[in-house]
């Protein structure tokens, strides 16, 4: 009981953290770069409840662009607001993935996994050349409006005299992170989420226990696609705009590779590998077009090295840190003792 | 429509269609035998066509020679490529998909630093056209087609009729029972890998002289590949040929007719496909 009030303390002490991190982190860029980390984190999630239940989902991309699309489509065209817009964007994601998992999610393995990235892809085609007047063909929507919202008597304006409100758009990601978060972590731990895993383990045995196999994945592929339209949504209002490149092949190769980076073991794995790759990504931004180079090689290591990815790796606990120490330090003195007694002898 | 432009649209589908069948084969096999998908197959087939580049264009070679060294070297490759990776992560499929995704992301890297970003071209030995009902079709294509077969069928043959084919084939059907008659299944994977890169260094050197180079050419192929083999059904041979000629006909009809947008015919083929033979077109029900 005590350890628990001592988990949850810590836990609302690390979130108030996160929260102010804005008021003492004064580099707009990084700033960014944590925002950013956010999106990630919750496209990392989204997907990561999908991959558990033993379906591999190679177009999330086109899920996040579109929810980007459909927030922005909303806002310009029709003037809602804020946080309409990005809910709007998750529904009409979730409702695409409700419509393509509805034809697919009967086959699996493989081939879901081809079927996935193909439906990515005339996602990808159709949002380049139709309705070019509304959708912009290659550009994609451009200018989208910095929004304002008012709660109560305060209104918050997402951007200034001098630029966009980092902070403001900031503490938007973070406050949707740790909703879908939230969601992600109740889902894991209920019911359906147990049977999710029974899911993964054995389609019969699950089917066999009165499962409705279907439906459960269907479930739980609409809402990955929901939460990765949100993302894309709060994306397109951070960048003020959309465009069909976000829907590429490597966007969801990325997506992927936060999961599998950071360990699909536990909830922990995709927000840790979201931030690692995201934090790796801008600092290997230093060396220019080697920068590829340096992740491909990241994502081969992890994989030879750490196969249960970085949540595999665990801190070792004090008194076991203390032996290990007590060792090497016997073992240094035995050795440098026995090479000097070596040295003398040869000379 | 005359039977001129019909022919010729044909036959350039004909051709390339049977090299995208060269190009999948390799694909299909290596997921039959090891069940992974090799994402490094577009690298492959990229630095198959730099490899036959620097061969026939810059040493002077003959052209078959070119062809035979450049298969050799991708073999090589595929060879390190399952001793050094896929080993190492115990052909399991994600741990796989991703190794061979950041090694795609080295190689093309590497090569944009390595070959520059300026496409290249090389001139093929064969010259002239002839005509086929009414259409023109140049005679490179219609040497590179005949070559494409004969890998393709020396393929399916070697797979059907020596003591190595039958083993490969024995492992692709059940590592298991394969195994406990004595066949080895490494040595299997690694043959089925080094196939396979062969065709993708194939495809690569016989697709060189009618595209030309560049560095980021492996990436449509893979992704075409992957349709091709999804179409055909993963693992079977004949079904790679019958997806590749389908995405040939697809592609020249489609870009002559509709353009930009015809690129997603084939992905809605494969979607049609599917939900209508789950398991494609010549796959096996397991």
């Amino acid at each position: 009981m005590q350890i628990k009030v001592f988990k949850v303390i810590a836990l609302l002490c690390c979130l108030v953290f996160v929260f102010l991190i804005p008021l003492f982190v004064t580099q707009l860029y990084w700033l960014h770069t944590f925002t950013m980390f956010a999106i990630h984190a919750m496209l990392a999630l989204g997907l990561w409840l999908i991959v558990i239940t033993g379906q591999v989902s190679f177009g999330q991309a086109a899920y996040m662009g579109i929810g980007g699309y459909a927030s922005a489509l909303f806002c310009k065209e029709l003037g809602l607001g804020l946080f309409t817009t990005i809910l709007a964007g998750g529904v009409v994601a979730g409702l695409l993935g409700l419509s393509f998992g509805y034809l697919t999610l009967r086959v699996r393995g493989a081939y879901f996994f081809v079927l996935s990235f193909a439906f990515a892809e005339i996602v990808k085609v159709l949002m380049r050349s139709i309705r070019k007047d509304i959708l912009g063909g290659p550009n994609g929507i451009l200018d989208i409006p910095h929004p304002t919202i008012t709660i109560g008597a305060l209104n918050l304006s997402f951007v200034s005299e001098t630029g966009p409100n980092t902070s403001l758009y900031y503490w938007l990601a973070m406050a949707c992170l740790v909703i879908t978060i939230l969601l992600v972590w109740f889902i894991t731990r209920s019911r359906f989420g147990r049977e999710l895993r029974g899911i993964a383990q054995s389609d019969d045995l699950a089917e066999s226990l009165g499962i409705n196999v279907f439906r459960h994945l269907l479930v739980t592929f609409a809402i990955g696609c929901f939460i990765a339209g949100v993302a894309g949504a709060i994306q397109s209002y951070n960048f003020t705009m959309v465009t069909s490149d976000w829907m590429e092949v490597g966007h969801s190769i990325d997506q992927l590779s936060w999961v599998i980076v950071g360990g699909m073991g536990s909830i922990g794995g995709p927000i840790i590998g979201a931030f690692i790759l995201t934090i790796i990504g801008e600092l290997l931004r230093a060396v220019g077009a080697y920068e590829p180079i340096f992740s491909g090689a990241t994502l081969v290591m992890i994989m030879l090295f750490l196969p249960g990815g970085l949540i595999s790796l665990r801190v070792p606990k004090f008194s076991t840190l203390l032996g290990i120490f007590k060792r090497l330090s016997r073992a240094i003195s035995f050795t440098s003792g026995g090479s000097s007694g070596n040295r003398k002898q040869s000379s | 429509m005359t039977t001129a432009l019909l022919s010729t649209l044909l036959m350039n589908s004909l051709v390339t269609g049977l090299v995208y069948a060269l190009f999948a084969s390799g694909l299909t096999l290596v997921f039959g035998v090891m069940s992974i998908v090799l994402f490094c197959h577009g690298a492959v087939y990229m630095l198959g066509s730099y490899t036959f580049y620097h061969l026939f264009r810059t040493w002077e070679l003959n052209y078959l020679l070119s062809i035979i060294l450049t298969m050799a070297a991708t073999g090589c490759l595929g060879l390190i490529l399952e001793r050094f990776f896929f080993k190492k992560v115990e052909y399991a499929i994600l741990p796989s998909l991703f190794v061979a995704a950041g090694l795609t992301m080295i190689i093309e890297q590497s090569a944009m630093l390595g070959f520059g970003t300026l496409p290249r071209s090389v001139h093929s030995p064969f010259v002239g056209i002839i005509k086929v009902l009414g259409g023109i079709v140049s005679v490179e294509r219609l040497a590179v087609m005949g070559i494409a077969i004969g890998f393709i069928v020396l393929l399916m043959l070697s797979l059907d009729h020596t003591k190595t084919g039958r083993a490969i084939r024995a492992v692709s059907q059940d590592v298991q029972v394969a195994s406990s008659f004595g066949i080895n299944p490494t040595y299997m994977y690694a043959g089925s890998c080094f196939i396979g890169c062969v065709m993708a260094g194939a495809a690569g050197a016989l697709m060189a002289p009618i595209y030309g180079l560049s560095y980021s050419m492996g990436e449509p192929w893979l992704m075409k590949g992957f349709m091709i083999i999804i179409i055909g059904g993963l693992g079977s041979i004949p079904g790679s040929v019958i997806g590749g000629l389908i995405l040939g006909v697809i592609e020249s009809f489609g870009m002559f007719y509709f353009g930009y947008l015809s690129s997603s015919f084939i992905f809605i083929a494969v979607m049609i496909i599917l939900i209508l033979r789950p398991k494609g077109l010549m796959g096996h029900a397991d």
